[in-house]
């Protein structure tokens, strides 16, 4: 069942040079108990498309439509929107600091997170923190709930950041690059954690990563962007077996060692393919317009906006294992 | 000197920081932050130095470079002992010997045109004739790919790569021998990573630099890197040839730095394994070998017949008591005022130890030290722990042994384990 579902997103940042459009026309759904990636690079308007949801970055103008369980979000006051925010959108972000204060304990914070969402006596409350902190994986839940962030590991901190996000029991958890700052001997433990909260709890969760090793350790589906726009879309395994637009293309032949493309920043939106300055295919026709979405292969829901896989073009002269 | 010797040599190379305590600030311990690592690289080659965070690699780096004066241990330098060099020799080194870190901005003022800052390393070793500083910088930018005609442009009108890219052209003006790269692309993205990595690739082959390449990083360090050293709480655990030691790891660290890395295949999902606990305190190293705090495989007492795996959850159980980190009357209350019973079994849960050890001497001393426990006596519970499980790996401090292709320092390596 489809719980999120994001149509048309536009998100512009006002800046000294005029507004910069960070997501220009991206579309995508999320449905309850699924986890969703959003891959790009720096630039590619994943944090602003996350961001956007709940308005969470000042200054940010959303265009679009932002559907939730039912309701349209960008047309919410900001009472409501903070309360929908609160109770069921929860988000993680890469420095587990960015949710935490470092001068309250963490058991404070968690039950102050319950009892804003819940009218539950104090000493319940707490009970609960305890229970949540074992359930994101604290050994030692009652012995640590009196702990002050500092003085816990970040891999920790970042378990109680969850903790602190799963208080109010939301639908759905935005994490933006969870995983990015912590040692990787500890990432394997979050991914895994990630993984079971949403099976058991039905949660719903939005990823946002540059990493396709998160992505294989935890996709449902994948969204690939670039420029602001999706560039391809499908499950996990149709994109990593037959990656099949350009640029996701390059992705994976980048983790091999091919050094291709530029370190130019990616051309400014217009109404061409945002890839184009960098795709090795690039026609004329690219800068016609936005590319539309079209079936990449037999997957139904495996789409790539790429305007050689319409009716003009023969998909066969990109080569690779796409064709 | 031949071409075999090695362009830096470093031996026994210690750094430690006083720790100070108090209103006299006097001092009461040491962090030991790098603890007698030894080091070879040779012209044209990549060296990997690799570990977690808090290992002591970047510390490695920086007081290798006499960037911060080692506490013990020699480096040498194109066969010369660096900490004998004068003014003048050390500024040569300085020279021939460059840092590029993982931050670019670091190496960049905002308010500066990034012509100048990569000029800039000529004001401190005077390059003065403006026209050769022109042409230095022209050159140096053209080497790592940036247009010298955007030298007069400022740093936020570059992207991350590019940064890094001018970080590297700064880092080259002096064309040196020795690069030490501190994690230098772990801030940027994939494909910007791999072509910052082909640049430092081709850089490598044409002027013969080594490269001394610290990363977290096993996946990047398969790619890119030559030799390996793994690094461990101040110490070098391991080392060898990169895909020698990442296809066979010969010391458990460096098993659990390779069973952690995240698959490309989401059909593999679930495999990654991350390794419990946190890098101990290097103010206070575990004694013995300094990663039985954490080791998956830590050799268990050979009075008892039980597994490595089941040895580690009791053995992580009696470090929980020696860290005060039970509070038994909190769990009672946690759990409404359970019986002991129900307690000895959330005990043992908690840090998975099976209902039964299989030896019965060990299941009697364990549940001797969780009546204690319970009992309230914490002392005597973990005079218990401590006297039953035991283990060399905390005893004595594992020799180095030859691996097939490098080395390794423990004691599943003896020749004959020393119970
Ligand atoms: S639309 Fe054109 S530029 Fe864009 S990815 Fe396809 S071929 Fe490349
Ligand atoms: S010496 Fe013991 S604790 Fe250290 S790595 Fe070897 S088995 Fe593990």
């Amino acid at each position: 069942m489809t719980l999120l579902s994001v149509e048309g997103l536009r998100v512009e940042f006002p800046t000294d040079e005029g507004p910069v459009e960070a997501v220009d026309g991206v579309d995508f759904t999320v449905d309850r108990g699924e986890v969703v990636c959003l891959v790009g690079e720096t630039g590619s308007g994943k944090t602003a498309a996350c961001e956007a949801l709940t308005r969470i970055a000042d200054g940010a103008a959303v265009d679009g439509s932002v559907r939730f369980d039912g309701r349209e979000l960008t047309d919410c006051d900001d009472r409501t929107l903070r309360s929908v925010r609160g109770d069921r959108i929860a988000h993680v972000f890469q420095q587990p600091g960015t949710s935490l204060d470092p001068v309250y304990s963490v058991g404070d914070q968690i039950i102050e997170a319950i009892r804003l969402h819940d009218d539950a006596s104090r000493n319940e409350a707490r009970a609960r923190a305890v229970s949540l902190l074992e359930d994101v994986g604290i050994a030692a839940p009652a012995e640590r709930i009196d702990a002050y962030p500092h003085q816990l590991s970040g891999g920790m901190r970042q378990r109680v950041a969850i903790a602190v996000a799963l208080a109010a029991d939301p639908d759905l958890l935005v994490a933006d690059e969870p995983t990015t700052a912590l040692d990787v001997t500890l990432q394997a433990g979050l991914l895994e954690l990630l993984r079971e909260l949403s099976a058991e709890r039905d949660l719903a969760v939005l990823l946002v990563t540059h990493d396709l090793g998160v992505v294989a350790e935890l996709a449902d589906r994948v969204v690939v962007l670039y420029g602001g726009r999706v560039m391809e879309r499908g499950g996990v395994e149709t994109l990593f077996e037959r990656p099949a637009h350009p640029y996701t293309r390059l992705l994976f032949e980048s983790l091999r060692g091919t050094a291709d493309g530029s370190d130019d920043r990616p051309t400014p939106a217009d109404d061409g393919c945002p890839f184009r300055s960098e795709c090795p295919y690039a026609v004329p026709d690219c800068a016609e317009g936005r590319p539309s979405f079209h079936a990449a292969d037999d997957e139904p829901a495996h789409e790539v906006a790429c305007v050689f896989y319409g009716p003009d073009y023969d998909i066969g002269t990109l080569g690779g294992e796409g064709s | 000197m031949s071409d075999d010797d090695p362009l830096l040599s470093v031996r026994d190379l210690k750094k430690h920081y006083p720790v100070k305590r108090g209103f006299l600030r006097r001092t009461v311990g040491h962090v030991r932050a790098v603890d007698g690592i030894d080091l070879k690289l040779r012209r044209g080659e990549t060296l990997a130095l690799v570990g977690e965070s808090g290992c002591g690699k970047s510390t490695a780096a920086r007081s290798l470079l006499h960037l911060e004066s080692p506490t013990g241990g020699e480096v040498r330098f194109d066969g010369a002992s660096v900490g004998s060099f004068d003014d003048g020799e050390l500024n040569q080194f300085r020279r021939r010997a460059q840092l590029l870190l993982q931050n670019p901005d670091e190496a960049f003022n905002p308010r500066i045109p990034v012509g100048e800052s990569v000029a800039e390393p000529m004001d401190i070793h005077g390059v003065s004739d403006p026209e050769r500083r022109e042409e230095l910088v022209a050159d140096r930018l053209e080497r790592v790919g940036i247009d010298p005609e955007t030298a007069d442009r400022y740093p936020h009108e570059f992207s991350g790569g590019q940064k890094q890219r001018l970080a590297l052209a700064r880092a080259l003006v002096f064309d040196p021998d020795l690069l030490v790269a501190d994690e230098p692309t772990s801030a940027l993205d994939e494909r910007v990573q791999t072509r910052i990595l082909s640049l430092l690739e081709t850089l490598q082959d044409r002027h013969d630099l080594a490269i001394l390449f610290i990363s977290h990083d096993i996946r990047t360090v398969r790619r890119f890197c030559d030799r390996v050293a793994v690094m461990y709480l101040g110490e070098i655990v391991e080392r060898g040839p990169v895909e020698a030691v990442f296809e066979d790891p010969q010391h458990p660290y460096t098993q659990a730095l390779v069973d952690a890395v995240p698959t490309l295949d989401p059909g593999e999902r679930g495999e990654a394994k991350p390794l419990d606990g946190d890098v101990p305190d290097p103010a206070d190293p575990p004694s013995g070998c300094r990663f039985h705090t954490r080791c998956p495989v830590v050799i268990p007492p050979e009075a008892f017949d039980i597994d490595a795996e089941t040895f580690r959850t009791v053995l992580n159980l009696r470090l929980a008591v020696a860290a005060d980190d039970i509070d038994v009357e909190r769990l009672r209350g946690r759990l409404n005022d359970a019986s002991d019973e129900r307690l000895r079994t959330a005990l043992r849960e908690r840090y998975g130890v099976p209902d039964s050890l299989s030896d019965g001497d060990a299941e009697r001393a364990l549940s001797a030290a969780l009546d204690s426990l319970l009992a309230g006596d914490e002392e005597a519970a973990l005079e218990q722990l401590e006297t039953s499980f035991t283990t060399v790996c905390e005893r004595r401090e594992p020799e180095t042994h030859d691996t097939p292709v490098g080395s390794a320092a423990c004691h599943r390596r003896d020749e004959s384990p020393p119970f």
